[in-house]
């Protein structure tokens, strides 16, 4: 070791006369804030508010299509949420609750009120009002994800956009 | 830009704890992003023509593909077109069986690209599958009748086959 003051790489280190090291990181701050700036914008199109559907497990695929904001449909092996409302129950993954024609009358009714809603706020129909963002357990079997898609479809949605997670 | 000196003289000000506080943020975002690896699969379910019409191919350059899925990851693949005639489709019937416990992925992806070269327009597929099929294996199937994995000048392309997709169950 010699016996040199030891020399930050930062400011505020003083240089071997006793004056102080003046290093200018204005071109470093503007690297930075570009990052900043790219990475938020990436972050905002890209959050989902997942929540509801914490516990679910999404499938995996090879879609490379983003995520659009629309009106979600969360289906867990224990509970359905309807953007973040919860509106029925499984039992080990089967729906509890439906009719006799096998339809979901709750979840029905919330999403008609939900769309009802959102079209008094919109003055012209978004596509996001027109398609489900459906958010599914990989375990469940087919005849559930019928029913809740069937159900959907009788309260006016017919087109899905199934979440999945990337590969 | 900002923080810029003019002149030949640096600038005063201490950036250092600015410095810190960018970098915290960075590695909150670049931790956030790395997480966000949610994606999306169009689909739609049948619905009621008005006109009693329905959406089977005619063009004799298209056809509507149904894939019957099995429990056990068999499949099973049919082509549909109003003007032709069963006998003229019936070489694009096949039962494709499941391999190790799982669909046969491979298999399946070769079949439809063989109807898709047949019939270039093609983008419809229905897929029915059993009550007791996952959700999983839906994904799998919706993914294998997408797109088709080749190589060309070295480099990865993945032409579309059957993008558009409608998930329907069978009739009782």
């Amino acid at each position: 070791m010699s016996g040199k003051k030891k020399r930050s790489p930062f400011h505020g280190a003083e240089d071997d006369a006793g004056a102080p090291t003046r290093i200018n990181l204005t071109a470093l701050m503007d690297i930075l804030s570009n990052i900043i700036f790219f990475l938020m914008a990436s972050f905002g199109a890209q959050t989902l508010e997942l929540t509801s559907a914490s516990k679910v497990q999404l499938p995996s695929s090879t879609s490379e299509l983003t995520l659009k904001m629309s009106i979600s449909v969360a289906v867990g092996m224990e509970e359905m949420f309807v953007e973040d409302e919860p509106v029925g129950r499984l039992d080990k993954g089967a729906l509890v609750g439906l009719d006799e024609a096998r339809f979901h009358p709750r979840l029905e009714e919330t999403l008609k009120r939900v769309r009802a809603e959102r079209l008094a706020k919109n003055e012209q129909k978004k596509d996001a009002d027109e398609v489900i963002l459906f958010i599914a357990d990989r375990r469940l079997e087919f005849n559930t994800i019928d029913r809740v898609m069937k159900t959907c479809a009788r309260a006016g949605f017919t087109k899905f956009r199934f979440a999945v997670s990337k590969k | 830009m900002a923080g810029g000196g003019g002149g030949d003289q640096a600038t005063d000000f201490d950036l250092t704890a600015l410095m810190d506080v960018l970098s915290n943020i960075i590695f909150f975002l670049m931790a956030s992003f790395g997480a966000a690896v949610v994606a999306v699969l169009p689909t739609s379910v049948p619905t009621l023509s008005d006109s009693g019409e329905n959406d089977t191919a005619r063009d004799e350059e298209q056809v509507t593909v149904t894939m019957r899925l099995f429990q056990d990851g068999g499949v099973e693949i049919s082509a549909a077109n109003n003007d032709m005639l069963p006998e003229e489709l019936a070489p694009y019937e096949k039962k494709i069986p499941a391999k190790d416990g799982k669909m046969d992925l491979v298999a399946v992806n070769d079949h439809l690209w063989g109807i898709k070269n047949k019939f270039r327009k093609s983008k419809n597929i229905v897929i029915v599958p059993d009550d007791k099929v996952t959700y999983e294996l839906l994904v799998d199937a919706m993914d294998v009748s997408r797109e088709r994995h080749m190589v060309a000048d070295g480099k990865s392309v993945y032409p579309q086959m059957f993008p558009a997709v409608v998930v329907s169950s069978m009739v009782k």
